[in-house]
């Protein structure tokens, strides 16, 4: 591999704002299904979820915006009955077949992140890190929208040389994900 | 493996107030993929235990091919593009459902062999020791190859993922259903097929059948003691199997796999008109019974199964 | 593929946009990475632009009612019909009796921008005083400030400060895109600290949050102020040569006891009030003083109670003692804006003797009269607009008798919708300019379709934060329907009402044009410049430069201006209208604090709910409550529960949160569901300023059925 990419995710920086959710559906024409289907979302590539530590009032709350991890070793690829899921040489984006994929959901099962999306015709889809735009020399729409500054991506080098003096964690886990976290001051 | 059965949101911490990702599994088609395809394991290996008392391995290797077939159609229904499904079956190096879906292939396949290969004397005419051998021992393999694709069914529900099926519990359920079903339709098959049949295998039989319904109720109420108070998402289902549905089920487990079985024994002491059709019939219903209870299981294993998305810890 | 630059214009914060349209079709919009403010970020509301422009629900044709008002059924007509009959309904009853029998009321959605000029340039014209709009945001604020340094400080230098302390503001509602800056300056060591009642979004990312009792903000503002004169760390410079008070003598008489109530304000006294640590008031007192790059950043969330305009006195007053206004790294006053061409608004038609200021600049243009009916003369003088009160009083007296609104739904978000509704009943003749049919419209005779800020070009420099003496051209990208623009609506009606003289043309480039008459740039430049046009350099203690437009020349620590009205001259604390320290017989039957405000980051008051991307995220309201109060009250997360206050009750569902103190709960507004405004108080009244204590009263809570059930 030539240069992997990752995220680089600083909570210090995240307020919630939803911006990165509703500029990965533009980007990517996600349908909303609120409704036609009441009660649910259409397909996220970019989710925020919000965590409450202890109580008021010394909670603490963080907010995390997360996609796929394009991880060293994904699970959703290992897990894909057809083969539908790869991890591509060059920068080490996981990518889906469209043509490949049955449908299953069993992908969605494996991920630990929540990155296996699907739509209206039940085929997985998920963050692709905006390839259409890093061909162009554009950042990921999450990346330029993001109003506090949380989301930043780059190589691996290019994380290590923003990550200089704040302590800074890759996120564990047996599948090797490709997402750096800004440790909390 | 350790790894996997392990990791539980009790470790993260946190409570996660809003659930990223929560979509309801497809139920239906992969209760029924299930239930009928390790009820059809279970029947195939409860039969190789008495087919010798009835000559009904043909009926029993069709009832297995049907049970298997509906099961195979269930897992048809459940992708989204049914045309592409035998796609399934090529990771099988890394993935555990194409190794699961393999395993189906193969056993309907050689269960659908076995039946024609025994057949095949009568087909060309001709009487054959060497089939019935040939038919056994396709017989077998194809028992130990269901045996396998419930331990793959289980390896492909013990995810991190989700911690209401990451537990060895799931594999001893499937395991358990498995031959309890397996156990009740191929009685009942022979009750049907046979029409007079003697105590003492009657009541082995019986017997059986209840200690096999003793297990999976142990089981049963093992999962529910797992997972009480399982509150993961505030806003997702957090209880498996409550009150009522835990009631109906293990009745419908009691009734028809202890009260049906020992009614049945009682009857051996009617008259010889009686027992036959009454027996018959108690086994049939007993099997029903035992089936809606065990669909009613895997409903709520789907329905309650929130998704655990685990966020970084920092 | 076309991709144009223009001005998100979905809120106050003018960020800049790139629009991409395929074929005329508005396919994308992001931010743009040259605006230096926001350096391409964009929020979730101009993100869903697309969906925006065409949502299909949209109001496009003229309408007229066929049938009683609140039938809903409507006639499509043609402009020209629609508005000859406004025009000569409008003319019909101003010739009968007089111009206060017209109402013209803006909301929000209208803009405060070049529209709101345009706005001013027909009521001067037409004889006519607006109304609206004013008493509900901002305005009340603006008069506690301007009466003390005669500016707006809007923006902070965030460039340059080191302690940013949020008063009841929250930027991921409003002006998300602040944030990237906001953060830099915790980058860069500084401190951000947070005074609010919802430990929520950039509240929690603060370095110091601090819990506040709803609506006390004027008792930690005067201890803060004890503070600071009692340990002198007052700004003596400042204070001696350029206030009213040197030496801060009646400031001091004031807070120690020398006031109306004989209180002392001291930390201990607003600890018992406020629910903060008297050592925590006084570290931060210390510190807002002390630290050379200061702001104190003011948002709605300080607004809502009896006592907004006092509040924002005595927060001017820390800025005032402590020179921390108009600084470098402090809170800045409104530049100078765009100069106005003045004759662009035609104010000698409404006042005779009126002036030509040499140059519009600190204060933009407002009146320097009191209309007939006023009886809040001085948040008139800030905006040129009736306080809704007045409004309602002459449409529940039938002063009024015929409404013209535009960009506001007051019948879901003014207080007391019922109240509201039959006010709006009496007037023979209504005309609303909007995008939906809401609340508003049912009661409309006419409804004109207004155009969205996609569909009109205008120029934009109004940034109500980060404000850099930039205007920009706001773009039209799409035509949706026959939507016209509020601005244009006004012109043709004004056509049409025989203006002429005073709107030869119907092309806004003339006015645009006139309104830069005095500009060193032109139309067409404003027009070709990708980054907007520099109308002025960043500057810095302005007050030195312009002089201060207060009596005395200075500026006032003792405000002569409240005092001559029989206002306090220096804030005295009072309660807000009903919470347990002022009606505690009351707090008994309900116990709990209710609060309201914006519904999340994605909605804009009771706008964008049809939105489906943003409608995914929220899609109902779920009122906010503490853990503990919820296990007390025996609620769960997604319970249905009844919210009812002594004038009304609501049913929404719970949401659990640590965010929250046990005893508030809070009720996101604008929803048509859930409308807290059914439970709000529209009597009780700013003295000051008119604005209702319309955002927090008393209620109880209670659980209907749990998850699921009805």
């Amino acid at each position: 591999m030539l240069k992997q990419l990752a995220f680089l995710f600083d909570p210090t920086r995240c307020i919630n704002c939803y911006s990165c959710e509703i500029a990965c559906k533009q980007e990517n024409a996600l349908p909303p299904l609120v409704d036609a289907q009441p009660g649910t979302t259409g397909p996220r590539w970019r989710r925020v979820i919000t965590l409450e530590e202890g109580v008021y009032p010394d909670a603490r709350v963080w907010y995390i915006s997360m996609s796929c991890m394009h991880c060293g070793d994904p699970d959703c690829m290992k897990s894909c009955p057809s083969g539908a899921i790869s991890k591509r040489a060059e920068d080490g984006i996981v990518v889906r077949d469209a043509k490949k994929c049955i449908g299953c959901r069993f992908c969605s099962w494996a991920c630990r992140f929540g990155a296996p999306q699907f739509g209206t015709d039940g085929h997985m889809e998920k963050c692709n890190l905006c390839l259409g735009l890093l061909e162009k020399g554009e950042l990921p729409a999450c990346v330029a929208c993001c109003t506090g500054g949380a989301i930043q991506f780059g190589t691996v080098d290019e994380i290590s040389q923003k990550v200089r003096g704040r302590a800074a964690m890759r996120l564990a886990g047996a599948t090797d994900p490709q997402f750096y976290l800004l440790a909390a001051r | 493996m350790l790894d996997r059965l392990h990791l539980g949101p009790a470790e993260a911490g946190a409570v996660f107030v809003r659930s990223p990702h929560y979509h309801r599994e497809s139920e239906w088609p992969l209760i029924i993929y299930t239930v009928s395809l390790q009820s059809a394991v279970g029947t195939l290996i409860g039969g190789l235990f008495w087919t010798r008392l009835g000559r009904m391995m043909l009926e029993n290797l069709v009832l297995t091919l049907a049970l298997g077939a509906i099961g195979m159609l269930g897992a048809i229904g459940h992708v989204s593009s049914p045309l592409r499904a035998p796609r399934a079956i090529l990771n099988w190096r890394c993935s555990w459902l194409s190794r699961e879906i393999l395993l189906s292939v193969a056993f309907v396949g050689m269960v659908f062999l076995a039946g024609l290969i025994y057949l095949l004397p009568d087909l060309v005419g001709s009487a054959s020791d060497l089939s019935a051998l040939v038919a056994d021992g396709l017989r077998v393999l194809a028992g130990l190859t269901g045996l396998a694709l419930l331990g793959a069914m289980s390896m492909s529900y013990l995810v991190p993922t989700r911690p209401v099926w990451n537990h060895h519990d799931t594999s001893a359920s499937f395991y358990a259903g498995a031959f309890q079903l397996g156990w009740v339709v191929s009685a009942a098959l022979l009750f049907v097929r046979v029409q007079r049949i003697e105590a003492a295998p009657l009541v082995l039989i019986a017997c059986g059948l209840i200690v096999l319904t003793l297990l999976r109720i142990y089981i049963i109420l093992r999962v529910v003691e797992r997972l009480r108070g399982l509150n993961v998402y505030r806003d997702q289902p957090h209880s498996w199997l409550t009150g009522r549905t835990r009631q109906i089920r293990i009745i419908l487990a009691v009734v028809g796999g202890v009260v049906a079985p020992l009614f049945s024994v009682a009857v051996i002491f009617l008259p010889e008109t009686f027992s036959a059709t009454v027996t018959e019939g108690i086994w049939i219903i007993a099997a029903l019974l035992l089936f809606v209870g065990e669909g009613i299981d895997r409903w709520v294993f789907f329905e309650a199964s929130p998704a655990v998305i685990f966020p970084p810890r920092f | 593929m076309q991709t144009i630059k223009s001005v998100c214009g979905r809120c106050h914060n003018s960020c800049r946009i790139i629009a991409t349209l395929k074929d005329g079709t508005l396919v994308k919009v992001k931010g743009d990475p040259d605006d230096p403010r926001t350096q391409g970020a964009l929020c979730s509301k101009g993100l869903a632009a697309t969906q925006i422009a065409y949502d299909p629900r949209r109001v496009i044709h003229p309408l007229r009612r066929v049938g009683p008002r609140g039938d809903g059924k409507w006639e499509r007509i043609s402009w020209d019909e629609a508005l000859t009959e406004v025009a000569d309904k409008l003319k019909g009853y101003k010739e009968k009796y007089g111009p206060r029998s017209i109402g013209f009321y803006r909301g929000q959605a209208a803009g405060w921008g070049f529209q709101y000029l345009m706005f001013q340039r027909f009521c001067n014209t037409f004889g006519i005083v607006g109304g609206m709009g004013t008493s509900e945001c901002f305005v009340p604020r603006v008069i506690g400030e301007v009466i003390t340094y005669g500016g707006i400080p809007l923006y902070s230098d965030y460039d340059n400060a080191k302690l940013l302390i949020f008063w009841g503001r929250q930027p991921a509602f409003s002006g998300a895109t602040q944030m990237r800056k906001i953060f830099d300056v915790r980058d860069r060591g500084g401190k951000i600290v947070f005074i609010d009642t919802l430990q929520f979004h950039v509240g929690a990312r603060a370095d110091q949050f601090i819990f506040i009792e709803p609506g006390t903000d004027l008792a930690l503002a005067l201890a803060m102020l004890t503070v600071i004169v009692e340990e002198d760390l007052w700004d003596h410079e400042f204070v001696n040569n350029h206030t009213n008070d040197p030496g801060l003598r009646q400031l001091r008489e004031h807070l120690n006891g020398g006031n109306r109530d004989g209180v002392t304000y001291s930390p201990e006294w607003a600890e018992g009030i406020t629910g903060i640590g008297a050592n925590v008031i006084r570290n931060l007192a210390h510190e807002y003083a002390t630290t050379p790059g200061a702001c104190l950043l003011t948002g709605h969330g300080l607004e809502a109670h009896i006592n907004i305009t006092q509040t924002a006195r005595a927060i001017a007053l820390l800025r005032a003692v402590t020179g921390h206004i108009d600084q470098k790294g402090c809170d800045v006053l409104v530049p100078p804006s765009p100069n106005y061409n003045p004759k662009f608004f035609f104010n000698h038609l409404m006042e005779p003797g009126y002036q030509e200021p040499a140059d519009l600049r600190l204060f933009g243009n407002s009146h320097s009269f009191i209309p007939e009916g006023c009886r809040y003369p001085l948040l008139f003088m800030m905006q040129g607009l009736h306080a809704t009160p007045d409004v309602l009083r002459d449409l529940r007296d039938n002063t009024t008798k015929a409404t013209f609104t535009q960009g506001g739904n007051p019948l879901r978000m003014l207080p007391n919708p019922e109240g509201v509704r039959d006010a709006f009943l009496k007037a023979e003749f209504n005309v609303v300019c909007e995008l939906y049919h809401t609340e508003t419209t049912s009661v409309a005779d006419i409804v004109l379709p207004a155009a969205s800020y996609l569909e009109r070009t205008e120029p934009e420099w109004f940034k109500y934060d980060y404000w850099l003496p930039v205007v920009s051209l706001r773009r039209k990208l799409i035509q949706i329907g026959e939507c016209k623009s509020d601005s244009q609506i006004l012109v043709d009606l004004a056509r049409k009402l025989g203006l002429e003289e005073y709107f030869p043309s119907d092309d806004m480039t003339y006015y645009i044009e006139d309104l830069f008459a005095r500009e060193n740039f032109t139309y067409k430049e404003l027009e070709e410049s990708e980054n907007g046009i520099v109308f002025g350099p960043v500057m810095y203690n302005k007050l030195a430069q312009f002089g201060v437009d207060l009596p005395g020349g200075k500026v006032n620590i003792v405000s002569v201006i409240l005092g001559s009205m029989g206002f306090d001259a220096l804030p005295v604390y009072y309660e807000g209208s009903e919470n347990r320290r002022s009606k505690p017989e009351l707090a008994k039957e309900y116990p709990l604090n209710c609060l309201s405000g914006r519904a999340g980051p994605q909605y804009v008051h009771c706008q964008l709910r049809t939105i489906p991307w943003l409608r995914e995220i929220t899609p109902e309201p779920c009122v906010l409550i503490n853990p503990a109060k919820g296990q007390e009250l025996g609620i769960k997360s997604n319970d249905l529960v009844l919210v009812e206050s002594p004038r009304g009750s609501i049913k929404l569902k719970a949401h659990l949160t640590e965010t929250i103190n046990p005893l508030s709960v809070y009720v996101p507004g604008g929803w048509e569901e859930a409308n807290y405004n059914i439970l709000g108080i529209e009597e009780d009244v700013c003295p000051i300023s008119s604005q209702a204590n319309y955002l927090q009263c008393l209620c109880r809570v209670s659980r209907i059925s749990e998850e699921g059930g009805h």
